[in-house]
């Protein structure tokens, strides 16, 4: 790909190093940066991954100085970083740090960051390749990027911007280091331009090495789930956001959901023959797709009462994971596949009965985090008096398609509940097998003669004897298979299989197989949030949904919140550190099933 | 497995130690064993010590099982002592150490098979003296991937008769599945090096210029520009231990320029025109290079290109005369 001769596709030790790029943190002071992206770019600085000529300017309320934002991100960082702290890092990303103060609808605040970033572009070489970071509330998602273009900071987006061969859902790129961008890409960019004297030199430089030189201009905005609040609010923001910046340069993250944890996923059913041909409703019964916190609303209380566990996190995670769960082979693993296979499964995800039916909702009350008293929801300061906003929701989902017809996917999350997990199990059909003793398999099938099971016709019992009655496998005690994709904390697989007990004659038993790869929580692994600010800054075409899949998902999200939203009773208390309320339980019993515990 | 545990075996046999250690897997009620790969490890009585430390931190992202083998005295009496060690002192592998004396140390695949792991990926490593071959060792040939160290070639060699016969012997020993971590330490400069050339600044690279002992390990840095851009490669030999700076020289009086001058974490990237950047570059540990090398299963092509193709035309060039 690359005339770059120093890179070889055939040269797989060669990480990635990212472009020079100015990286614009909007919510700078917010828990959201102070936790994760602020150590996460110390990491990558730590790690060597960070281009040479990197910036970040934050952009906050907080009236803070340069050296505020200095002093604030360096307890960040000591607080959070995943890798040693050393000094001369830390001193460069300092110099790097740059602040402004001010409200992201305020257009003097564009003003002040445009002379911050003239600095960077001109003195380390970022160009006019810049990353908009809106770690900020949706609602304001489109002020942001009116004021970008009425600044001249970005955009507005033309179609001859266009890079590389283009597909309805964004453009392709290949994989390790990017397609070099088009000089005068992003036009309107406005100042700084570097390095441009010799014309002759540059073309010649180009031919040989390919287009990217410090002039070029790029830029990307990154922004925080959830997408909107409903269908109509994600459709106007792609539109506000559409007028600035390219399809494939909307980053829509999920920070839970990072490439290592995608490709874990899709590793584990298309590189083993023993799971692919059971992935579908002729072996699978049903599949439960989890994500408990333990944690309460914490800090982001103003803001997680507007929002709800529902768009919180089922409407985009959830649906994302059902998505790469659910999704057919993608022919190729590449970004443009893989999203057109997961639009699939959206588009044929429908709730699975009428919203009473299928969906619960709860919030959780005071009780017992492990050993530790905690309020309740109400009580949280910030939380509205009588609140009915859910931190819990469970949901039951059907996907109109062949290989999923009669199988539903169960989909839970909220907070405050047992323990902390993430994982996607799918549980097996019971075993229909002649190794069951005789007696056992001789009255189900008596009482399921009807209703077609299959099973040994209840004639089978004549003749027996009581030899024959002992004989046989006791499978009772079995239970169904399952399969659970754990992704957190500890990414990993647990197999749940029956094997006769030792020193029995015909006992079968469940037992649990857990695999796991390495240590996930090691500092060797980038975690998920540098994986995707790396991916944003080397262009890679992003893994996260794409606008058609957030409206897919909203398309299912508006249908349970209206249900709700008309009902007159507030949602289930549940008591905190336990697995969520009745009614979630309820949705299964009336298919008779139940909730694993994780 | 909780409590780091030490088992030592005396006089012991090969079908003993794997007795022993599915012995302590039933004891220890692990279910399963998530190992990757079997690491076997040839080396002698002093780096045991410092080998399977660099090992076990590689096993947190590779769980292996890790075999030790080292050899003394092939006139005594054949005999073998083992240890083995479970727990947090393995990382997250099991390390089985033999110590072996008289006749055995000559046939170590005999001694090393019954202690592989069923089906798992073989990997090799020899941390100091390699085989001139290392495919026709007897571990080399149950092994899939063989890693060797030119850093244990002799770094007093400073005649260049002496650095072309070590390049030589790269060139020449190689096969197929064959890495060496003298390539693998380049790697983060070699990274830094290529982002600078695609985004630095224009200019086509004349020449270069490698800052740096007169190591093996540091020649391969000369031998992956020449035979990458196609120009000529100035070595310019310092003191110290590994790479000083490497220097590109562009049309039109340009140049890039990566250099450890700030410290040991960091270098600077300056180009013409701009202002120096620094980089986070520090020298890699050896567990860290390891881990690098059992990422990957399969052969390093590249790395067989470099030295058939790279070392040939390096040398061919006047390199090293």
């Amino acid at each position: 790909m690359s005339l770059n001769r120093l890179i070889d596709l055939s040269d797989r030790r060669l990480p990635p190093v990212p472009p020079p790029c100015a990286l614009v943190l909007f919510g700078a002071t917010g828990d959201l940066s102070r936790r994760k992206i602020l150590p996460a770019i110390y990491d990558l600085a730590n790690r060597g991954w960070l281009p040479g000529g990197f910036s970040l300017t934050g952009v906050g309320r907080s009236p803070w100085s340069r050296e505020d934002f200095i002093r604030q991100t360096h307890t960040a960082v000591a607080a959070g970083a995943r890798t040693p702290f050393r000094q001369r890092v830390w001193e460069q990303m300092a110099a790097a740090l740059n602040y402004v103060t001010g409200d992201v609808a305020d257009p003097s605040v564009y003003v002040s960051l445009h002379q911050a970033l003239t600095r960077p572009a001109s003195e380390r070489g970022t160009a006019q390749r810049r990353i908009f970071y809106l770690a900020l509330p949706p609602g304001v998602f489109a002020t942001v990027c009116a004021q970008l273009v009425a600044s001249g900071l970005a955009g507005p987006a033309s179609l001859d911007d266009a890079v590389g061969p283009v597909t309805p859902n964004g453009r392709l790129r290949p994989s390790g280091f990017p397609k070099p961008a088009q000089n005068g890409a992003g036009v309107g960019n406005g100042a700084g331009t570097a390095a441009s004297g010799d014309s002759k030199l540059v073309d010649e430089a180009e031919a040989i090495y390919g287009t990217e030189t410090a002039a070029s201009g790029d830029s990307k905005l990154v922004a925080e789930k959830p997408f909107g609040r409903d269908l109509t609010s994600a459709q106007g923001l792609d539109q506000a956001l559409g007028e600035v910046f390219r399809p494939g340069d909307v980053f829509r993250i999920d920070h839970y959901l990072g490439r290592e944890t995608v490709h874990g996923m899709l590793a584990l059913r298309f590189a083993n023959q023993i799971f692919e041909p059971l992935w579908c409703s002729q072996f699978i019964d049903h599949v439960q797709i989890t994500m408990s916190e333990d944690i309460g609303v914490g800090s982001r209380a103003n803001y997680y009462d507007t929002i709800g566990a529902t768009r919180d996190v089922l409407q985009n995670h959830l649906l994302q994971l059902l998505a790469f769960t659910a999704l057919e082979g993608p022919g190729q693993f590449r970004p443009a596949f893989l999203r057109a296979a997961k639009e699939a499964v959206l588009a044929a995800a429908r709730l699975g009965g009428s919203p009473a039916k299928s969906c619960a909702r709860g919030q959780y009350g005071a009780g017992w985090q492990g050993n530790l008293a905690v309020r309740g929801y109400r009580e949280e300061p910030g939380v509205a008096t009588g609140s009915v906003t859910d931190t819990y929701a469970a949901t039951k989902l059907e996907v109109a398609v062949d290989r999923w017809r009669g199988t539903p996917f169960y989909l839970r999350t909220g907070k405050r509940l047992g323990r902390r997990v993430t994982e996607v199990a799918l549980v097996f059909k019971q075993v229909a097998s002649g190794l069951r003793s005789a007696l056992e398999a001789g009255f189900e099938a008596g009482a399921e003669a009807g209703a077609g099971a299959g099973l040994t016709e209840p004639a089978d019992l004549v003749g027996l004897g009581a030899a024959d009655l002992g004989a046989g496998l006791d499978m009772s005690a079995a239970g169904p298979n399952a399969l659970v994709i754990r992704l957190q904390p500890d990414q990993g697989v647990t197999l749940r299989i029956g094997l006769q007990v030792p020193q029995t004659t015909n006992q079968v038993r469940p037992v649990t197989v857990d695999l796991t790869y390495g240590h996930a929580l090691s500092e060797a692994l980038p975690d998920a949030y540098e994986q995707l600010l790396l991916d944003v800054m080397l262009g890679a075409d992003p893994l996260f949904a794409s606008a058609f899949e957030a409206e897919q998902s909203w398309r299912l999200i508006d249908q349970i919140e209206t249900y709700w939203a008309g009902l007159k009773t507030p949602p289930e208390v549940y008591p905190a550190g336990t697995w969520g309320p009745s009614g979630a339980d309820q949705l299964l019993r009336r298919d008779g099933r139940e909730w694993r515990r994780p | 497995m909780a409590a780091a545990m030490i088992i030592p075996l005396y006089a012991t046999s090969s079908a003993q130690v794997a007795n022993l250690l599915a012995e302590l897997r039933q004891d220890g009620g692990v279910a399963a064993l998530s190992r990757v790969l079997s690491l076997v490890i040839q080396c002698d009585a002093a780096s045991i010590e410092t080998s399977i430390q660099a090992a076990n931190q590689a096993s947190v992202e590779h769980p292996c099982r890790v075999v030790v083998l080292t050899s003394e005295e092939p006139a005594a009496p054949a005999s073998m002592d083992a240890q083995i060690r479970v727990g947090s002192d393995a990382g997250a592998s099991e390390v089985i150490v033999l110590r072996l004396r008289g006749a055995p140390g000559g046939h170590l695949d005999a001694v090393v098979t019954p202690l592989l792991l069923p089906d798992a990926p073989v990997f090799v490593w020899w941390p100091g003296e390699r085989p001139a071959k290392p495919a026709n060792d007897p571990l080399g040939r149950l092994a899939s991937r063989r890693i060797t160290d030119a850093a244990a070639f002799d770094q007093r060699a400073a005649a260049p008769t002496q650095r072309r016969a070590q390049l030589e012997l790269l060139a020449s020993g190689y096969t197929s599945g064959d890495s060496d971590l003298g390539w693998t330490r380049l790697t983060p400069w070699r990274s830094q090096l290529a982002a600078a050339v695609q985004f630095g600044t224009p200019g086509l690279i004349r020449s270069a210029t490698v800052t740096g002992p007169s190591f093996s390990g540091c020649e391969l840095m000369a031998v992956w520009l020449a035979w990458r851009l196609g120009v000529p490669v100035r070595r310019e030999l310092t003191d110290g231990d590994f790479l000083t700076a490497v220097e590109f020289h562009l049309s039109g009086g340009r140049r890039i320029l990566l250099d450890k001058e700030l410290d040991e974490a960091q270098a600077r990237l300056r180009l013409t025109g701009q202002a120096d950047k620094p980089v986070a570059l520090g020298r890699r540990s050896r567990a860290e290079v390891l881990g690098e090398e059992l990422r990957h299963l399969e052969p390093d092509d590249f790395y067989g290109r470099l030295v058939t193709e790279g070392i040939p035309a390096y040398l061919a060039c006047g390199a090293l005369t």
